[in-house]
C-alpha cells in the first residue's frame, strides 16, 4: 500500500508539475503489479477505436463517443479477467471497476465525442464509457458510478 | 339455476374483475414509485452538486499555494478546469433535468460560469513566464477574491438541492404508505372475495345434497310402492286361489252330478264355460304368483339327472286336452338316445308346457305343432314351430319382458296374463338354458331353449331331424 501510495503521489505530482494539457503529452497511466504503461492522446487514438453510440445520465441526448477499448489496453498489459481496477480521475476520485466488465462488455476510453476531443471541462480528456443503451442491464447505478470521466490512471490490484 | 344465484354470480364476477383491475393499478403504482425513488437516487444530485463546492474549494486553496509559491500556477489552471467541468455537469443531462424539476435557483451555476470566463484570461496569465513570484502571487490573490462569496452561495444552493431530495423521498414514502394500504385493501378484497366464495359454494353443496336426498327418497319411494304393489298381488292371488280352488271343484263335482240327470244341453254348456273360465283365472293367478316369486328370487331350483325326452313327453301330454279342444294336433321328434341333463325337471317342464300351450294358441285349428328334441356335442335343443300368426320383427326382442302381448286384440278368446313369456326367460335364466325366437310375420314362430348335457360315451344321433317352419 506504502509504495502504492507514494506511486500515485508522485504520479500527481508530476502530472501537476506538468504545462497546460496539449498534444504529446501523458493522459494516462496504467500500472500492474509488475510495470507501468504511459499513452498520449495521440497513442490512444492510433489504437485500434471502438465506437459506442448511447446515452447516460450526464449527456442531453444521443452521443457518438470513440476511443481504444477497454478491453484493447488491459490485454496489452495482460490484465487478467478476474483483476480490479482502481480506475482514477484528474481530482484523486477513485472508482473499483472489475476487469470483467471491459470483457463482457464494449466498455471504452473515449477521447472523441461526437468526433471531437474533449477538454477538461467536457470530461477530457478520458472518460470511460458503458454502451448501456445497447445493454439494458448496464442502465443501474452501479455502473452509473464506472462512468469515470478525467480518468488519468488505472491501476490494477 | 335460479335468476337469484345467476345475479349473485354476476356480482361476483364483476368483485373479481374490480379486484383484478385494483391489483394491476396498485402493481403499476408501485412500478411508478420505484422508478421515482430510482431517479431521486441514482446519480446522487446532492453528491455531485457537493463536489463542485469541493472542487471551487480547493481551486481556492491552490490560489492560495500558488500565491505563497508553495505550487506552481499550473496546478491552478487544472484546478480551475477541473471546477469547471463540474458546472458543465450540472448543467447537462439528467442533473439538468432534476434541478429543472426541484425546481432549484441555479443562478449561482450561471453567475459562477460567468465568473469563471472573466477570470480565464487571468488564470491563464498565472502560468505566462516572465512573471515575478511576487507579481503572480498578487495576482492569485486578486482572483481569489474574486471568488469570495460562491461558497456561501453553493452552500444554499446545495441546502435547496438537499432539502428537494428529501421532498422527493418524503413523497415517495407517503406513497409507499398509501401503497401499502391500498395492498392491504387489496388483501382484504381478496380475502371477502374468497370468503364469499367459499360461502356461495357451501351452499351449492348443501343445495346439491337436498337435491339428491330427495332423489334417493322418491327412489326408495319408488322402490317401496312397487313393492307394495307386488305383496298386494301376491296377497290378492293366494286369497283368489283358495276359493277358485273351491269353485272350480264344485263345478266339476256339479257336472258329475247333473250329467246324467239332466237332459237340456245349454245348463251343461254353462257349466263347461263357467269352468273353463275358471281354469283360465287360475292359470292367471298362477303367473301372476310365478311372476311374484321369480322377482323376488324365492323361485330354488333342484338339479336332478333328467332325460330330455321324457320331460317333452310329460309336457306335451300335460297340453293335450288343452289342444284338442283348440282342435290342434302335436308331432313329436326325439332322440333314440337318452338326453340326461342336470336340471330341475319340473321346471322345464314349467317352461315347455308354457311355449307349447303358447304354439296351440296362436296357431290355426286344425294345424300341426311340432316339438323336436335335437343335440349339437354337449348341448340339447328344444324347438317348438307353429304356424299361427307369427311376431313382427322389430318386437320380436320385447316379447320375454312381463305383461307383454303381441296383438293382444286377436288372442281376445285365448287372453292370458302375458306374464307367460317374461316367467319362462326367468325360468330359462335360472336354469342356466339359453331360449331364443325365430318367427316370420303372418307364417309362424320357432322357439327353442338350449340346456348344457350331461357328458355320455357315445353321441349317435338317431333322431330324424325335422325341419324348422
Amino acid at each position: 500500500m506504502d509504495i502504492q501510495r507514494t506511486m500515485r503521489a508522485a504520479l500527481a505530482a508530476s502530472l501537476l508539475a506538468l504545462p497546460s494539457f496539449g498534444f504529446a503529452q501523458t493522459v494516462l497511466t496504467v500500472t500492474n503489479s509488475e510495470n507501468s504503461a504511459t499513452y498520449t492522446l495521440e497513442e490512444l487514438l492510433a489504437m485500434p477505436q471502438t465506437t459506442v453510440v448511447t446515452t447516460n445520465d450526464y449527456v442531453d441526448e444521443l452521443t457518438t463517443f470513440q476511443g481504444p477499448s477497454l478491453r484493447f489496453v488491459l490485454e496489452k498489459m495482460d490484465v487478467d479477467q478476474n483483476a480490479n481496477l482502481k480506475m482514477v480521475a484528474l481530482n484523486d476520485f477513485a472508482s473499483q471497476v472489475p476487469a470483467e466488465d471491459a470483457f463482457a462488455y464494449d466498455v471504452i476510453l473515449a477521447v472523441l465525442r461526437n468526433g471531437e476531443e474533449m477538454s477538461v471541462r467536457e470530461k477530457g480528456p478520458i472518460w470511460v464509457i458503458y454502451p448501456m443503451d445497447d445493454n439494458p442491464e448496464l442502465q443501474d447505478d452501479v455502473y452509473n458510478g464506472r462512468l469515470v470521466w478525467q480518468l488519468k490512471s488505472i491501476s490494477v490490484e | 339455476m335460479t335468476h337469484r344465484s345467476r345475479l349473485i354470480r354476476a356480482v361476483f364476477l364483476a368483485l373479481f374483475v374490480g379486484a383484478v383491475f385494483f391489483g394491476i393499478g396498485v402493481i403499476y403504482k408501485l412500478g411508478n414509485e420505484v422508478r421515482n425513488v430510482q431517479t431521486a437516487e441514482q446519480s446522487d444530485p446532492l453528491w455531485i452538486g457537493s463536489q463542485l463546492q469541493f472542487e471551487l474549494l480547493r481551486l481556492e486553496r491552490d490560489l492560495g499555494e500558488v500565491a505563497l509559491g508553495n505550487k506552481p500556477a499550473e496546478a491552478a489552471t487544472l484546478r480551475f478546469d477541473i471546477a469547471w467541468s463540474r458546472i458543465n455537469i450540472l448543467k447537462e443531462g439528467k442533473l439538468s433535468r432534476l434541478l429543472e424539476e426541484f425546481q432549484i435557483d441555479r443562478s449561482v451555476l450561471a453567475d459562477l460560469e460567468a465568473t469563471f470566463m472573466a477570470l480565464e484570461p487571468r488564470i491563464q496569465g498565472l502560468t505566462a513566464s516572465g512573471l515575478s513570484d511576487e507579481m503572480r502571487g498578487q495576482q492569485a490573490g486578486t482572483i481569489l477574491t474574486e471568488l469570495d462569496g460562491f461558497d456561501q452561495a453553493l452552500r444554499e444552493f446545495l441546502l435547496a438541492l438537499a432539502h428537494a431530495k428529501n421532498d422527493a423521498m418524503a413523497e415517495f414514502r407517503t406513497g409507499m404508505l398509501s401503497l401499502s394500504r391500498a395492498v392491504a385493501y387489496l388483501g382484504a378484497t381478496i380475502l371477502t372475495l374468497f370468503g364469499l366464495f367459499v360461502f356461495l359454494l357451501m351452499i351449492e353443496l348443501k343445495v346439491a345434497k337436498n337435491t339428491e336426498n330427495e332423489m334417493r327418497m322418491l327412489a326408495q319411494e319408488a322402490t317401496s310402492a312397487s313393492r307394495m304393489k307386488m305383496n298386494f298381488m301376491s296377497v290378492v292371488s293366494h286369497e283368489l286361489r283358495t276359493p277358485l280352488t273351491s269353485i272350480l271343484g264344485g263345478l266339476a263335482l256339479l257336472k258329475v252330478r247333473v250329467g246324467n240327470t239332466v237332459k237340456d244341453e245349454s245348463i251343461l254348456k254353462l257349466l263347461d264355460v263357467a269352468s273353463r273360465n275358471g281354469d283360465r283365472l287360475l292359470m292367471l293367478v298362477n303367473d301372476i304368483l310365478d311372476a311374484q316369486a321369480l322377482s323376488e328370487g324365492k323361485v330354488s331350483i333342484e338339479r336332478k339327472p333328467a332325460d330330455l325326452n321324457e320331460i317333452v313327453a310329460t309336457a306335451v301330454e300335460s297340453c293335450h286336452v288343452y289342444a284338442e279342444k283348440l282342435g290342434v294336433r302335436y308331432r313329436i321328434t326325439t332322440t333314440d338316445d337318452k338326453m340326461i341333463t342336470l336340471t330341475d325337471s319340473a321346471r322345464v317342464t314349467q317352461v315347455l308346457v308354457n311355449l307349447i300351450s303358447n304354439a296351440a294358441k296362436f296357431t290355426g285349428s286344425g294345424d300341426v305343432v311340432e316339438i323336436s328334441v335335437t343335440r349339437n356335442k354337449q348341448v340339447a335343443r328344444i324347438e317348438v314351430t307353429d304356424h299361427g300368426i307369427g311376431i313382427p320383427a322389430d318386437r320380436q326382442d320385447d316379447i320375454f319382458a312381463p305383461f307383454h302381448q303381441i296383438n293382444p286384440g286377436t288372442t281376445a278368446g285365448n287372453k292370458s296374463s302375458g306374464l307367460g313369456l317374461s316367467i319362462t326367460k326367468q325360468l330359462m335364466d335360472l336354469l342356466g338354458g339359453e331360449i331364443g325366437v325365430r318367427s316370420v310375420e303372418g307364417e309362424g314362430s320357432l322357439f327353442w331353449i338350449e340346456l348344457d348335457l350331461v357328458p355320455v360315451q357315445h353321441d349317435s344321433r338317431t333322431a330324424s331331424l325335422v325341419p324348422a317352419a
